[in-house]
């Protein structure tokens, strides 16, 4: 892509170079590009103004990179035909700088990048109209702005500089990313999977029952082979999670894994109840014919949890393994829900015995008018008895779920919690 | 939950020892009632284990005292046959049965119009309803296991089918990628209308799909090969598809684009520089007659992305399309929220199979879907255009629908002989 000029005089910004911050110590930063522009406008800085488009306050899954992309195109138009440059800051922020453009344009385009997120709380506007959390105008002409958005840039470039340099030793260490996961690495890392000790590898998760008097009781174990265990043995240098459809693949090995060690471990009807998660397709094959004849009577303690991504590419053998489990007795669970899921789908059709919903932390300040009584009409629903909120990890997600009538929980809190109170007992 | 109570599983079944049973009372009736609760129509997250366990569990005491016999039935329904001068105490099991479920419709709601929570029996002046109520419900189970049979068979035959020819392999997918980087796919490239058809079976067309035939790029590429057999290396396949229709579709010297158009596409790929450099390329006035067609699986993997792609191109002015709704999916999501222009539910016999609930629950989606157009697409044969009229779609795509264009073309070229005869 070409740079971004200023009038067709000098050059501003080249989006090159933005966000990288790799390349800090050699090329200046856009907060330093920016910094330099408002020095040579600060003695004349008639007609000029800035938007700061506050696009870090995103909620974490919007501020991907390449919605970031986009959203700097939505301002090609305006900087194609205008005095006006672009700066794309570190920490994902846009700085718009203007001459003379009427507002009402600069409007336009600021609200058709605010429509990319229309989703997200931060794009909402108060009704009020004073309020208006993603956006902030500078008049940069009057000297207590510009004073006011020289510092906040300052600010924003020395953090950007400790940032660039906690990236530089964290990347020393990183093993969290690598190679994506390809169809090339795919088969190698397979054949591992099928032959690598495995039965160490399997943990568990509580699932809690929660009652206001501060009781608790086992709902089910969770069993499940921890990944970044099994990355960390066999491809420490693979990033397992970067496509999707080849991470869904593996697991469809992993759940023969899975359903070979649990195998093992069912030998009387003393074992408590477990849940382990499944592809529908190993629920629909032989691997899982012979886990069931040796579950057998003692199906009712095992609950058999789906992926949603699962659920929505084949519903039809979805409505197949949910029948034929509840049949020989199984509940069904869907997991990976979220509140946002829920208002695109009526999850009563999945007719499932168990929903899981995750939890996070945006769900407690989420003021968006009518979202939380979406979310109380949808769990009367489908029963409250029903509903698991997951990913817990703090005391105030489950006042949260108990406030709105969930009473189990599981995540790293009940965790705790289960240790706590053993099993059953009174905390 | 569907189940009974686990006391019962691996038993020989419930239904056929009341039948059994109902039978044997026919010489003891005298001075026997029969009580039947209908927990079958109980809201499902009343109807679990637990509930019906507890229900049940009511009777107990005058089980035990050999007063009476209990069955539970699959559908969760209770039958209990007892002598009559116990009527009182089971009279008092029912209401406190009743305030079990208290909440639910079918006690709330219950009047003389609706179905009762309970109905009572006298053996000795019902006997004959009472059989015919217990050979029905014997029959009922009979033919649901038989269905689940079925269903399962046919699943084994399908997988047979698909497993004849090479299996899928990460292996094998990277030999088809490493072969399509070299391949000219444009001579796999194919095109089908969607058409608006009428009562005389006339079709309009209204746009063209391209796509890369599969069908033709296995047998070209890797024959032997069944490409669909893994439903997460396919998905993965289709993104290295989608870039390559991206890249014939900028060179418009590759394959010819006139027209309303749509294309299938991956949201990772919308996200990628193929497309941003594809959408550099097409005119602000081209964008308004391209149909984007994203497919459902995608949708769930990442909600965000989804929201943020459809955005992005409702904003630079193209449509979007929603495709490969099963009948099960589009009754499944909240359509108006996922805010797309139109999507296309694929045909399916069974849509006739499933009589008047599907027809009525189709008819109102559609009656209710707005300016969203609904397109039924794989229509192969003319039941489905007929199906889709009765509940009110109008625009179709599909091999008959190729068929009718085609036929269509003749009729008007022979038309056109016809009036050239006539001036002459």
């Amino acid at each position: 892509m070409g740079p971004r000029e200023f009038g067709g005089c000098e050059r501003m910004a080249e989006w090159g170079s933005t966000s990288t911050s790799s390349n800090a110590g050699f090329s200046r930063s856009e907060e330093q590009l920016l910094l330099d522009r408002l020095k040579r406008i600060e003695n004349n800085s008639a007609g000029y103004f800035a938007v700061h488009i506050h696009l870090s306050e995103l909620r974490p899954n919007n501020r991907q990179p390449h919605f970031i992309q986009i959203a700097v195109r939505t301002f090609d138009g305006l900087l194609e035909n205008n005095e006006a440059a672009l700066f794309a800051l570190d920490n994902l922020d846009l700085v718009l700088v203007c001459r003379n453009i009427d507002v009402d344009d600069v409007d336009q385009v600021v609200d058709k990048a605010r429509a990319l997120f229309s989703e997200d709380p931060l794009a909402v506007i108060d009704d009020s109209g004073f309020e208006d959390n993603f956006i902030t105008w500078y008049d940069l002409s009057g000297a207590e702005d510009f004073a006011t958005f020289f510092s906040v840039i300052v600010e924003q470039s020395l953090e950007t500089e400790r940032a660039a340099e906690q990236a530089r030793t964290a990347a020393e260490k990183d093993t969290s990313s690598g190679r994506p996961l390809s169809p090339a690495n795919l088969s190698a890392l397979e054949k591992k999977l099928m032959t690598m000790q495995m039965a160490d590898l399997v943990q568990y998760q509580t699932c809690l029952l929660v009652r206001t008097g501060g009781d608790g009781s086992v709902v089910f174990r969770e069993q499940f082979i921890s990944m970044s265990e099994v990355r960390a043995r066999i491809a420490p240098d693979i990033d397992f999670f970067a496509n999707p459809w080849l991470f869904q693949y593996l697991t469809e090995s992993l759940d023969r894994r899975l359903l070979g060690v649990l195998s093992e471990r069912i030998y009387d009807d003393q074992f408590e109840p477990i849940s382990l998660n499944l592809n529908i397709s190993t629920v629909l094959s032989k691997d899982f014919q012979r886990f069931h004849r040796v579950v057998s009577a003692l199906s009712d303690r095992v609950v058999v949890e789906m992926q949603v991504i699962d659920v929505f590419a084949d519903p039809k053998n979805y409505g197949y393994a949910r029948d034929s489990l509840q049949e020989r007795g199984y509940r069904v669970l869907v997991d990976g829900l979220d509140p946002m899921s829920l208002q695109f789908f009526d999850p009563t059709v999945l007719r499932a015995d168990f929903l899981k919903i995750n939890w996070s932390s945006v769900l407690q300040d989420d003021e968006t008018d009518g979202r939380e009584q979406e979310i109380r009409d949808m769990i009367a629903r489908v029963g409250r008895n029903s509903v698991i909120l997951a990913r817990v990890d703090t005391e105030k997600a489950v006042k949260w779920g108990l406030a709105l009538g969930v009473s189990r929980f599981q995540g790293f809190f009940i965790d705790h919690l289960a240790e706590v109170i053993g099993n059953g007992k009174r905390l | 939950m569907a189940t009974a109570p686990d006391n019962q599983r691996n038993m020989p079944n419930q239904e056929n020892l009341l039948l059994d049973y109902i039978q044997r009372l026919e010489h003891l009736k005298r001075d026997r009632k029969v009580l039947h609760m209908h927990l079958s129509g109980l809201r499902p997250f009343n109807r679990r284990e637990q509930h019906i366990r507890t229900a049940a569990g009511n009777f107990d005491s005058l089980i035990s005292e050999l007063h009476g016999q209990l069955f539970t039935l699959k559908n969760s329904d209770i039958i209990f046959v007892f002598k009559q001068e116990f009527l009182p105490e089971v009279e008092t099991i029912v209401q406190k049965t009743r305030f079990l479920f208290s909440d639910d419709p079918l006690v709330t709601e219950e009047g003389p119009k609706t179905s009762p929570f309970a109905t009572w029996y006298d053996a000795d002046r019902d006997f004959d309803s009472i059989l015919g109520l217990v050979q029905n419900l014997a029959q009922a189970e009979q033919k649901r296991q038989s269905v689940v049979r079925a269903r399962m068979d046919a699943r084994a035959a399908l997988k047979a089918k698909q497993q004849q020819g090479e299996p899928m392999t990460p292996d094998v997918l990277t030999r088809l990628e490493t072969a399509l980087t070299r391949a000219d796919l444009s001579n796999l490239v194919r095109r089908q209308f969607v058409c608006n058809v009428d009562s005389k079976m006339i079709p309009t067309q209204e746009f063209s799909e391209l796509f890369i035939s599969i069908k033709d790029l296995r047998e070209t590429i890797l024959p032997g090969v069944n490409v669909t057999a893994n439903r997460w290396l396919f998905q993965h396949l289709t993104e290295t598809l989608d870039k390559r229709m991206l890249s014939m579709l900028t060179k418009t010297d590759s394959i010819s684009i006139s027209g309303e158009i749509s294309f299938n596409i991956n949201i990772a790929t919308i996200l990628s520089k193929e497309f941003q450099a594809f959408d550099d390329n097409v005119s602000a006035s081209r964008r308004g007659s391209m149909i984007i067609e994203l497919q459902k699986e995608d949708i769930f993997v990442n909600l965000n992305s989804y929201l943020f792609a459809r955005e992005f191109l409702q904003d630079k002015g193209y449509r979007v399309c929603l495709d490969g709704l099963s009948l099960e999916a589009i009754r499944m999501v909240n359509l108006p929220r996922l805010g797309v222009d139109l999507c296309k539910l694929v045909w399916h016999p069974e849509m006739v199979d499933g009589g008047a609930a599907v027809h009525t629950a189709l008819s109102e989606l559609v009656r209710n879907s707005g300016k969203l157009m609904i397109v039924l697409c794989r229509c192969d044969n003319r039941e489905s255009v007929d199906f889709g009229r009765s509940v009110g779609i109008t625009h179709f795509q599909g091999r008959f629908v190729e068929n009718l264009i085609a036929e269509d073309a003749r009729r008007r070229e022979l038309l056109r002989l016809k009036r050239r005869i006539e001036r002459n």
